[in-house]
C-alpha cells in the first residue's frame, strides 16, 4: 500500500509565492520579540499553506495492491449438469493453487438472477452453489452489474466469467465496456457444452385465424442432431382436456424435418394445437414440445360460471331462451389461462368469490377485458364484489364499480385481529406486513383491527392494540417497523384476541391466524369460549412442515365457524386476508326489499325495463367509478347496475343476485330473459369477421406478425392504421404495446420482444378508410425457454467480450489471481480538513500576535497559592519580579501587562510574613509605584497617565489612614 | 430493555463469556443454530441449513456434514450416546437419524402420524440404561413422551395437550439425570415435569415468569456434570439451573446481541468439563460460559 497526496486543480498552487511574502512581511515585524514573531510566522505560513492546498483541492490517493476476484458462474439451463460441476470445482482448483495472502475473492451464481453466493473474502470455501438464481434465462448483465456493486473498494478487481456465453436475456457487452472503463478486468472460462444427441420442436405452425369448415394444414418443424427414428403426437387442447389427434412413428434426419397434419374445424373458438416428439436420440426434454393457436370466428359464446348451488337454475335458461350461446361453467372446469378464455366473447361470473379463484385467473379476467376486447359481467350475490374478496384485486380494475366505501358514513363496524406466526416461512415477514396491509386496505376508520405476533424480547405481544383503525397510518407504521419473532405456542395469543374482541363492541368479530401449523394447539376450552362469544377464527396453513400439518388449523377453524385456508401460493395470502376482512365487513351486505330506481337511460337497458321494477331483497355495497354509466339505483344511490369500458372490452356490474334469494321477484318477472340478453350481448366482444390472414411466429427473442389483408375481391387493402397490444405470460401478464406498420399493398408487419416462456396473446385492432373498424385476435407460444435451444459454446462472442474488456480467454486451469492489472487507487478529498486547520489555527496566531503572557508572573501568582496548601508552604519558592525594562507594543501606550513587567521591586521571599502572605497586592503596589522609574523615552501621555495613578493611590491611601484614625 | 433479573455485568463473569459464529454458511457461520450438543471434547452444531458442524470446544472448524433432508426443517436435538452413536431426532421428518461421529449415516427411522410407531414432531431423545429409546414429542394429538425397545418397538408412551400437570404443550427436550427420573422442557407451559420411569408424574419445576427461578418457553435442557439442570430460556432470553429437586441455583444472560446477551436461544448443552454451550439462535453464533457463571 502506498499513499501520497495530489491536487485536483494544482493550477492553484501558483498562489504559494505567497508564502515567502508572508514570511518576509512577519519577519519586518519589530514590535514582537523573537520567540513570538517567529511562532506568528510560523503559524501564518501554515494557515497559508492549508488555504491554498484547499484552493487546489488537495486529495489523498492511497494505492492498493490487493487483488479481488468475482467468479460469476453460469447456472442457466443450457449449460448441463456436469459442465456447471466442473466450473464449481475449476473456481475450488483456481484459488487452492493460486490465491494468495494479497488476494481476496467471491463467488455469484447467475441465471434468471443473480446472487451472491459468496461475498468478496480472503478465502473461497465453496462446497457446492447454493443458490437457486433459475435457469430458464442467461442474465449474464445483470450478474456483472451485481458483482460491480459487491466489489470492495480499494482493490484490483477482475470478473471470472465461466458461462457458455448463450446469452438470452439483456446485453452484457454494454456492462463489459462500464466495467472496463472502471478498470475492471474480465477474463472468461468458456464452459464447452457441445457433443450432445439433441431433438427438439423447432416451430409448430397454423393460420392465426381459420374458417369454420374450410380445411387448413397444422405444421410441426422438428429438428436433429442426427438421423434417429421417433414419435411424433399432436393434441388438440380443448376446455375438458387434451385430445390426441395423431401418434406416428416418424423417421429424422439430420437438420429440419417438416411434417404436416391436416385440419378442419367446424365450431367457432379459439383452438391450442400441442405437438410432442419422443426420441431415444434425445438428452434434453424441455424442449420436445410446442404449441400453437387459431382462431375460427363465428356465432359469440357467452361462458357463465355459476356457484354450485344456483348452476343452471336461472341465469343460464334465461340467456339460452334469448338466443344466447352459452356455456355453463363452476369454479373448478372455469378457463385457467388467458389463452383458453380466447374461446369466448363474454365472461358471467355470478356469485363467484375471488378466494375461489387463482391469481392467474384473476390476472385473466382482467386482461381479457383489457387487451383480448372480452366482455365481463359480474352478477352480484353473498361471495361477489367486496364480500367476496374483490377490494384490490385485478377484477376490480376491469369492473365499473369500486369495492372501497371509504365514502360511506354510516357503517356498523367490525373487529379483526391478526395472530402471525410466520417468521419460519421464507419471506415470511415480508408477507406478514403484506397480508396486514392487505387488511387494513378493506377497513374502513370506524373498524377495529389488532395485530398479535411474538416480539423479542417482550414476547407474545400486540404489535398495535386492537383499536379503531382511524387514518391506518399508526397501523401502517406499526405493521411496517414490528419485529415479528417465531411464536412457540399460539393459545397466549388467540386468548389476547379474545379477551380483546369479548370486550369490544363490534357487531362481527373475528381472529384470523396464519401459521405453518407446527404450533400446539389451544385448549378446546379457548375454543369454547371463542365460540360463546360469537368470535370465528379463520387459519391460514401456509408452507407447513409436513402436508398433515393444517390438521391443527383446520380444527381450530372447524370448531369456531371460521375458514380454513391451505396456500399453495403465496400470491394468494393478501386475496384471502382482503376476504376475511371484508367478512367483517357485513355492512357491505344491504339486506331488505327496495325497489332499483332509474338513474340515467343506458343502451344496455333501452326498451327492457317496464314502468314498475319488481322488488329486490337485497345488493351488495358498492361504489361508482367516475365515467362509468350507472342505470340503476338503491334508494341509497347505491349502483344496481353499472357498466362501462375498459381498455378495448366492456364489463357490467350488478350488484343484486340473478336468483330467488335477492331477485325473487325478478326471476318470475317477464323481462328477465331480456334484461339479461340485452345486458350480456352489450359485454359480448364486438368482433367483426375479419378476411385477413395473420401469421405469427417467434425468432430468437423476438416475436413478429404478419396481417395480408386482401378483400373479397382480391384487392389489397391499404391505410388500415392496426394497433395491438400482446399481453404476456404470467404471473403478471405484462402488457405492451405492439407497433405494425403498413410494409407493402395490404401487408402489416410488426415485432415484439418476447423473453419468457409461455403464451403471448395478440389483439389487433384497424380502422378502414371509411370508417368502420375490426378486431383481430391472435397468440403466439414461446414453447420454451430459450436456453434450450442452444447446444454449441458461443466462442466467437466470448472472445469478443474478452476482447472488449482487455481481458483474457482462460483454460479451468489457468490462474486468474495474476497482479497484472492497474493499480488500485482510493482518492480522498482532504481540503475540507485543511481548511478546517486554517479556521482554527488563525485565532492563535492573532492571539500570539496581540497578547503577551509573562510566564515569569504567571509563575508568581501560581506560586503564591500553591504556598498556602498545607505542606507546600515551605517546598514552593514565591519568585521576586525581575527587573526589566518597559517594552513597547503596537502603539505608545503600554498595556496592563507591560506597567506590571516594568516594576523594577522584588518581593521578599523565603520567610515573608504573615503580613506579607494576606495583603501581597497592597504591599507589592505601593513597592512598585514607590519604585517606579520613569521609563526613558515615554511620551507626554504616558508622563501623564502614572501622575493620575499616583494621585489615585495617595488618595486611596489617605482615605485608609482616615479609616484608621476613626478606629 | 426489560432485565430479568440476573446480573450479567459483574467483571468476572463477563470475561468467562467466550463466542464464535457469524451468520453466513461459509464454515464456522451459521443461520440460526438451534440444536447443540458437547461430546468427548467436541461439540456438535445443527442449524437451519441443515448442516452438522463439529468445533473444538474453544469454536475451531473440525469438520461438517449435511442432514439428507432439510425442506420441511430442521433438527431441534443431537443425542450422543455412549456407544459412539449421535442421535439427532429430525424433528420435522418425523423419524430419528443416527450417525458416526464423522458424519456417516448408520440407519434412520420413524414415520409420520400420530400412531404407537410414529411420530409428528419429536424433538429430542435419551437412552435409559437397558438402551430404550425415550423421545420428547408434540404436534396435534402428539403431545407425549413415547418410548421405545432397544429394538425399537413401541412399549408406551403418556401426556396429552394441557395445562394440568402431566399434560404438556410443546415438550421440546428430554434428559435423564442419575437419579434415573426423567425431565421434560414442558416448554409453552413454562416449566419442567419430572417422571419416574413408570411414567407417575414425581414433581414440576418452575412456573411461567420472568424473576429468575421463572421460566419463559424453556426449548431445551442438559444435564450438568455436578447433576444440576442448565436451561435455555426463548422468552426471558438467558440461561437459568436448577437442582433436579427444583432447587434455583442461579441465572445468567439478558437479552441482546453483546457478550453474555442472547437473542432467541433454542440449544443449550453441558460438557464434562464444565463449560455449558449456548447456541444463540438469533445471533447466529454459539456462546460458552462457565458452570459456575449462572449461579
Amino acid at each position: 500500500m502506498t499513499e501520497w497526496p495530489r491536487f485536483g486543480s494544482p493550477e492553484a498552487l501558483i498562489l504559494l509565492i505567497l508564502v515567502p511574502a508572508s514570511i518576509y512581511v512577519g519577519m519586518k515585524i519589530r514590535s514582537l520579540g523573537p520567540v513570538r514573531k517567529w511562532t506568528a510566522i510560523t503559524l501564518r505560513t501554515i494557515i497559508l499553506l492549508c488555504i491554498i492546498f484547499a484552493i487546489a483541492g488537495a486529495e489523498w490517493v492511497k494505492e492498493s495492491d490487493r487483488l479481488a476476484v468475482f467468479f460469476l458462474l453460469d447456472r442457466s439451463n443450457s449449460v448441463p449438469e456436469d459442465a456447471q460441476l466442473a466450473s464449481e470445482e475449476a473456481v475450488r482448483r483456481m484459488s487452492s493453487e493460486y490465491m494468495t495472502s494479497k488476494d481476496d475473492a467471491g463467488v455469484i451464481a447467475f441465471g434468471d438472477e443473480s446472487s451472491i453466493e459468496l461475498s468478496v473474502d480472503s478465502t473461497i470455501e465453496l462446497d457446492e452453489v447454493r443458490s437457486f438464481v433459475g435457469g430458464e434465462q442467461t442474465d449474464l448483465a445483470a450478474a456483472i452489474r451485481l458483482a460491480m456493486a459487491a466489489f470492495p473498494q480499494g482493490h484490483m478487481k477482475r470478473i471470472v466469467l465461466f458461462t457458455d456465453g448463450n446469452e438470452t436475456r439483456g446485453t452484457a457487452l454494454d456492462e463489459i465496456k462500464l466495467a472496463s472503463a472502471s478498470d475492471v478486468a474480465i477474463d472468461v472460462v468458456p464452459l464447452e457444452i457441445g457433443g450432445r444427441s439433441e431433438v427438439r420442436i423447432r416451430e409448430v405452425n397454423v393460420p392465426a385465424q381459420a374458417n369454420a369448415d374450410e380445411p387448413f394444414s397444422l405444421r410441426v418443424v422438428v429438428s436433429a442432431d442426427q438421423t434417429s427414428e421417433a414419435t411424433l403426437r399432436v393434441y388438440q387442447t380443448l376446455a375438458e382436456g387434451k385430445r390426441l389427434l395423431q401418434a406416428a412413428p416418424v423417421t429424422l434426419q439430420a437438420g429440419e424435418n417438416t411434417f404436416e397434419l391436416p385440419q378442419e374445424l367446424a365450431q367457432s373458438g379459439f383452438y391450442e394445437y400441442e405437438a410432442h416428439i419422443e426420441s431415444d436420440a434425445d438428452t434434453v426434454m424441455a424442449n420436445n414440445e410446442g404449441r400453437a393457436f387459431t382462431v375460427v370466428q363465428g356465432e359469440p359464446t357467452v361462458l357463465l360460471v355459476e356457484a354450485q348451488s344456483d348452476y343452471g337454475r336461472y341465469l343460464r335458461p334465461a340467456l339460452e331462451r334469448e338466443g344466447l350461446n352459452v356455456q355453463a361453467a363452476n369454479i373448478g372446469s372455469m378457463p385457467t389461462s388467458l389463452a383458453q378464455f380466447q374461446n369466448y366473447d363474454c365472461v358471467v361470473l355470478s356469485n363467484i368469490s375471488s378466494t375461489d379463484l387463482s391469481s392467474d385467473q384473476l390476472l385473466s379476467l382482467e386482461a381479457l377485458v383489457r387487451d383480448l376486447g372480452i366482455g365481463l359481467v359480474m352478477v352480484g350475490g353473498p361471495d361477489s364484489f367486496g364480500a367476496g374478496g374483490y377490494f384490490d384485486t385485478p377484477v376490480e380494475k376491469a369492473l365499473p364499480v369500486s369495492m372501497d366505501l371509504k365514502q360511506r358514513k354510516i357503517m356498523p363496524r367490525g373487529a379483526l385481529a391478526l395472530i402471525l406466526h410466520t417468521v419460519e416461512i421464507a419471506d415470511g415477514n415480508a408477507w406478514s406486513r403484506d397480508i396486514g396491509l392487505a387488511a387494513l386496505n378493506v377497513l374502513s376508520s370506524q373498524d377495529l383491527m389488532g395485530l398479535l405476533a411474538y416480539e423479542h424480547p417482550s414476547g407474545d405481544s400486540w404489535i398495535h392494540e386492537l383499536r379503531p383503525v382511524g387514518n391506518k397510518h399508526t397501523l401502517r407504521m406499526a405493521l411496517n417497523t414490528g419485529s415479528i419473532g417465531d411464536m412457540p405456542d399460539v393459545a397466549p395469543t388467540l386468548k389476547m384476541a379474545y379477551e380483546a374482541l369479548e370486550a369490544c363492541d363490534a357487531a362481527v368479530k373475528r381472529i384470523v391466524m396464519i401459521s405453518d401449523g407446527d404450533p400446539s394447539a389451544p385448549s378446546p376450552s379457548l375454543l369454547r369460549k371463542l365460540n360463546d362469544a360469537k368470535i370465528s377464527v379463520s387459519t391460514v396453513c401456509i408452507q407447513p412442515h409436513s402436508p398433515n400439518d393444517q390438521d391443527m388449523l383446520s380444527w381450530v377453524a372447524d370448531e369456531t365457524g371460521g375458514n380454513f385456508y391451505f396456500v399453495t401460493n403465496p400470491n394468494n395470502l393478501p386475496q384471502i386476508f382482503t376476504k376475511e376482512a371484508a367478512v367483517v365487513k357485513k355492512a357491505l351486505f344491504f339486506e331488505k326489499p327496495f325497489v332499483p330506481k332509474r338513474n340515467h337511460d343506458s343502451e344496455i337497458v333501452r326498451g327492457t325495463l317496464s314502468a314498475e321494477l319488481p322488488t329486490l331483497f337485497g345488493y351488495v355495497v358498492t361504489t361508482p367509478k367516475e365515467n362509468a354509466t350507472i342505470p340503476l339505483i338503491s334508494p341509497e344511490g347505491d349502483p344496481i347496475l353499472a357498466h362501462w369500458r375498459y381498455g378495448l372490452g366492456k364489463s357490467v356490474a350488478y350488484t343484486s343476485d340473478a336468483t330467488n334469494r335477492w331477485g325473487a321477484d325478478w326471476v318470475e318477472w317477464d323481462g328477465f330473459d331480456r334484461f339479461w340478453a340485452q345486458s350480456v350481448r352489450w359485454a359480448v366482444r364486438d368482433m367483426s369477421p375479419s378476411p385477413f390472414r395473420v401469421d405469427t411466429r417467434v425468432e430468437g427473442s423476438t416475436g413478429y406478425v404478419r396481417i395480408d389483408a386482401v378483400n373479397d375481391d382480391g384487392e389489397f387493402v391499404n391505410f388500415l392504421r392496426p394497433e395491438g397490444v400482446v399481453t404476456g405470460p404470467g404471473p403478471n401478464f405484462a402488457r405492451q404495446n405492439l407497433d405494425i406498420a403498413q410494409t407493402g399493398p395490404g401487408i402489416y408487419e410488426g415485432t415484439f420482444p418476447v423473453s419468457d416462456r409461455g403464451v403471448y396473446m395478440m389483439t389487433m385492432t384497424y380502422e378502414r378508410p371509411d370508417g368502420t373498424q375490426g378486431i383481430i385476435p391472435s397468440g403466439l407460444a414461446m414453447n420454451y425457454s430459450k436456453e434450450y435451444n442452444y447446444n454449441a459454446t458461443n466462442h466467437a462472442l466470448l472472445e469478443n467480450w474478452a476482447a472488449e474488456s482487455g481481458g483474457r480467454i482462460l483454460s479451468p486451469d489457468a490462474n486468474p489471481f495474476e497482479h497484472n492489472l492497474t493499480a488500485a487507487s482510493t482518492v480522498t478529498p482532504i481540503w475540507m480538513y485543511l481548511a478546517a486547520v486554517a479556521a482554527c489555527l488563525f485565532p492563535i496566531e492573532i492571539f500570539i500576535r496581540r497578547v503577551m503572557i509573562d510566564l515569569y508572573v504567571a509563575w508568581a501568582w501560581l506560586a503564591v497559592r500553591l504556598r498556602r496548601m498545607p505542606g507546600l508552604r515551605n517546598l514552593v519558592q514565591v519568585p521576586g519580579l525581575r527587573p526589566k525594562p518597559a517594552t513597547g507594543s503596537y502603539g505608545s501606550v503600554p498595556s496592563r501587562t507591560m506597567v506590571y513587567e516594568s516594576s523594577g521591586t522584588t518581593l521578599e521571599t523565603g520567610g515573608a510574613t504573615q503580613q506579607q502572605t494576606t495583603t501581597p497586592t497592597a504591599q507589592a503596589t505601593e513597592q512598585e509605584v514607590a519604585a517606579t522609574p520613569k521609563p526613558a523615552g515615554s511620551s507626554d501621555y504616558t508622563q501623564q497617565l502614572l501622575a493620575a495613578k499616583e494621585r489615585a493611590l495617595s488618595r486611596r491611601k489617605k482615605s485608609s489612614d482616615s479609616k484608621s484614625d476613626d478606629e | 430493555m426489560v432485565l430479568t433479573g440476573c446480573a450479567i455485568d459483574n467483571g468476572s463473569r463477563f470475561s468467562a463469556v467466550h463466542m464464535w459464529g457469524e451468520t453466513g454458511i461459509r464454515k464456522g457461520h451459521f443461520k440460526k443454530p438451534r440444536a447443540i450438543a458437547a461430546w468427548r471434547g467436541e461439540v456438535y452444531v445443527i442449524d437451519t441449513t441443515g448442516r452438522m458442524q463439529v468445533f473444538s470446544p474453544e469454536g475451531a472448524f473440525l469438520r461438517s456434514w449435511v442432514l439428507p433432508k432439510t425442506d420441511n426443517g430442521t433438527p431441534t436435538g443431537i443425542t450422543p450416546v455412549e456407544d459412539g452413536r449421535i442421535l439427532i431426532p429430525d424433528t420435522h421428518n418425523s423419524r430419528l437419524l443416527e450417525y458416526d461421529p464423522s458424519g456417516e449415516l448408520l440407519d434412520m427411522w420413524g414415520g409420520y402420524g400420530t400412531g404407537e410407531d410414529e411420530f409428528i414432531y419429536l424433538t429430542d431423545v435419551v437412552l435409559d440404561d437397558e438402551g430404550r429409546y425415550i423421545f420428547s414429542e408434540y404436534g396435534m394429538d402428539a403431545e407425549r413422551v413415547h418410548i421405545f425397545s432397544k429394538s425399537r418397538e413401541f412399549e408406551r408412551e403418556w401426556g396429552t395437550l394441557g395445562e394440568a400437570p402431566g399434560e404438556f404443550s410443546r415438550a421440546m427436550s428430554i434428559v435423564r439425570p442419575s437419579d434415573g427420573r426423567l425431565y421434560v422442557c414442558d416448554t409453552a407451559n413454562h416449566r419442567i415435569q419430572c417422571f419416574e420411569s413408570d411414567g407417575q408424574l414425581s414433581h414440576i419445576i418452575s412456573d411461567a415468569g420472568v424473576a429468575p427461578g421463572f421460566l419463559k418457553f424453556p426449548y431445551d435442557m442438559d444435564v450438568a456434570p455436578d447433576g444440576s439442570l442448565v436451561l435455555c430460556e426463548y422468552g426471558n432470553n438467558r440461561v437459568s439451573r436448577f437442582t433436579t429437586s427444583g432447587k434455583h441455583i442461579g441465572c445468567f444472560g439478558r437479552p441482546g446481541r453483546g457478550p453474555g446477551e442472547f437473542n432467541a436461544p433454542r440449544g443449550i448443552c453441558a460438557s464434562a468439563d464444565g463449560f455449558v454451550y449456548v447456541a444463540d439462535t438469533d445471533n447466529d453464533r454459539i456462546q460458552r460460559i462457565s458452570l459456575e457463571a449462572i449461579a
